[in-house]
């Protein structure tokens, strides 16, 4: 009986099983689909029911997986994040690798794709605007090379959206991810005892618990409705102000002429502050996310007090 | 509304949020607009805040983007000249290669405080513009009759004034 409801379940591919998201979205839906499990940086073990591999989706090897099961679902989440690797092992992995990972999932009949970005694809920028929605332009790339990828991965995401309807795209851009196991720059940042702040700048900015966000992509792939999504609270806080709540002592860093904060974030090599985001710790993106909300009746279950206090704790 | 380049000062873009300051984007505009909220706007944006004294209360060049706003959302436009600010901080130079330097329009010199001087605000009728399809020659038409109005409630300002404090 067991095995015969084990094979009425949907195979699903989830990408960057290794990550602390991806974890809590495969607990969300184990019991619904059967997962199929790939990072490129480890093999996680998740249990007997999930096969899990360590694999490049690059590699020749890795259209094996889709020869291998029936794979009707994809998602994305294997994104290497900004403070990964360099520029152009990102650029392999993210675009190309995406890529390859699109067409192989056109090839074999995926009807349902999903895929994680982020919400420094807007840019920070000075002009932006309090809120900003899902049609507003994607000026990441020119502030800065090193976030090409995250641009480049979104525009193939769209091209894959619209050109290829029967993929029934969904992307999200969620904004910061925090709260316990995330590994990003931001998380890092609110986790250790000493920031770095830009002197005289404290952008806005909304964090999102993780198992809020993992919530929305559950949603998001439940309910199916493609195309593009803000995914963010409706509180923000600024930057300072969420680094004294979590705990952490504030580090100024000369903010003018611009080349100073750049030169100094180069040479301290913090992980959390590299030069290439400085200008999201300068100005806001402040996400709308009302069209995710009304579409999938999302609604963040952690508020912002909770989030600080987990890091606060850490430190005690 | 702030001008967009405050919020690249140091300091001034935080301390100007937290005043409930947000930045003189379109897209800002038309939704406060949308939601029936008023705007104060200052359509000379940085040619009028990085003036000197010797050029004070003569109005700079105007922009057209509150006018097609305010035709958009057919919203009333309420002159206001403001006499007495150009005294609290005169500029007397620009130092533009510093300025240039430090990636911000102006680097003022100025006297190290604020004047006590008196302003005086003059408030005229407000002024409505139809909306529809109009040429760019026609809305600067508009914003030039915004502009003359506001010039006359300054002069206005002016002539009325007793003394600068």
């Amino acid at each position: 009986m067991e095995a015969k409801t084990a094979k009425a379940k949907k195979d699903i591919l989830i990408t960057g099983a290794a990550g602390a998201l991806a974890q809590q979205v495969i607990t969300r839906l184990r019991n619904r689909y059967r997962i199929i499990a790939v990072d490129f940086r480890e093999q996680v073990y998740l249990g007997d029911d999930i096969p899990s591999y360590r694999i490049d989706m690059n590699k020749r090897g890795f259209e094996d997986i889709f020869r291998r099961y029936n794979i009707k679902g994809v998602i994305h989440l294997g994104r290497m994040i900004a403070s990964e690797e360099n520029r152009m092992r990102r650029y392999n992995s993210n675009v190309l690798g995406s890529e390859r990972l699109f067409t192989i999932a056109r090839k074999y009949g995926v009807e349902q794709t999903l895929v994680l970005s982020t919400y420094h694809v807007y840019g920070a920028n000075a002009y932006n605007p309090a809120l900003i929605d899902e049609s507003a332009p994607l000026k990441a790339a020119e502030l800065t090379m090193d976030l090409v990828d995250s641009v480049e991965l979104e525009n193939l995401s769209q091209i894959y959206l619209w050109k290829y309807p029967e993929l029934k795209m969904t992307i999200l851009r969620p904004c910061n991810i925090v709260g316990p196991g995330v590994k990003n720059a931001i998380s890092t940042l609110l986790s250790a005892h000493n920031a770095p702040v830009l002197a005289g700048f404290s952008p806005m900015m909304q964090f999102l618990h993780i198992d809020d966000m993992a919530d929305a992509i559950v949603l998001a792939f439940s309910r199916n409705q493609p195309g593009v999504y803000n995914v963010a609270t409706e509180d923000w806080v600024a930057y300072q102000t969420a680094l004294t709540a979590c705990g952490c002592r504030r580090i100024p860093i000369p903010s003018v002429p611009p080349v100073l904060p750049r030169t100094l974030a180069s040479l301290l090599d913090i992980r959390g502050f590299p030069p290439y985001l400085l200008n999201y710790f300068k100005y806001p993106v402040i996400l709308d996310g009302s069209a995710f909300n009304k579409a999938f009746g999302f609604k963040p279950r952690y508020t912002l007090k909770e989030i600080f206090r987990y890091y606060k704790a850490m430190k005690s | 509304m702030i001008e967009r380049f405050f919020p690249t000062v140091p300091y001034l873009g935080n301390f100007l949020n937290e005043l409930g300051g947000v930045l003189g984007d379109p897209v800002n505009c038309a939704k406060i607009l949308a939601r029936g909220e008023v705007i104060i706007v200052f359509p000379e944006g940085i040619r009028g805040s990085g003036k000197l004294f010797r050029d004070r209360y003569k109005l700079k060049r105007f922009g057209n983007g509150f006018m097609h706003l305010a035709m958009q959302h057919n919203a009333a436009i309420v002159p206001v000249g403001v006499v007495g600010c150009e005294e609290t901080i005169p500029a007397f130079a620009n130092i533009k290669p510093l300025a240039k330097l430090l990636g911000v329009p102006y680097v003022p010199v100025t006297l190290p405080v604020i004047f006590p001087a008196k302003v005086h605000l003059n408030f005229g009728e407000p002024l409505y513009f139809p909306g529809g399809e109009v040429s760019e020659e026609e809305v600067t038409k508009r914003v030039e009759k915004v502009k003359e109005a506001i010039s006359l409630l300054i002069d206005k300002g002016l002539s009325e004034r007793k003394g600068i404090f």
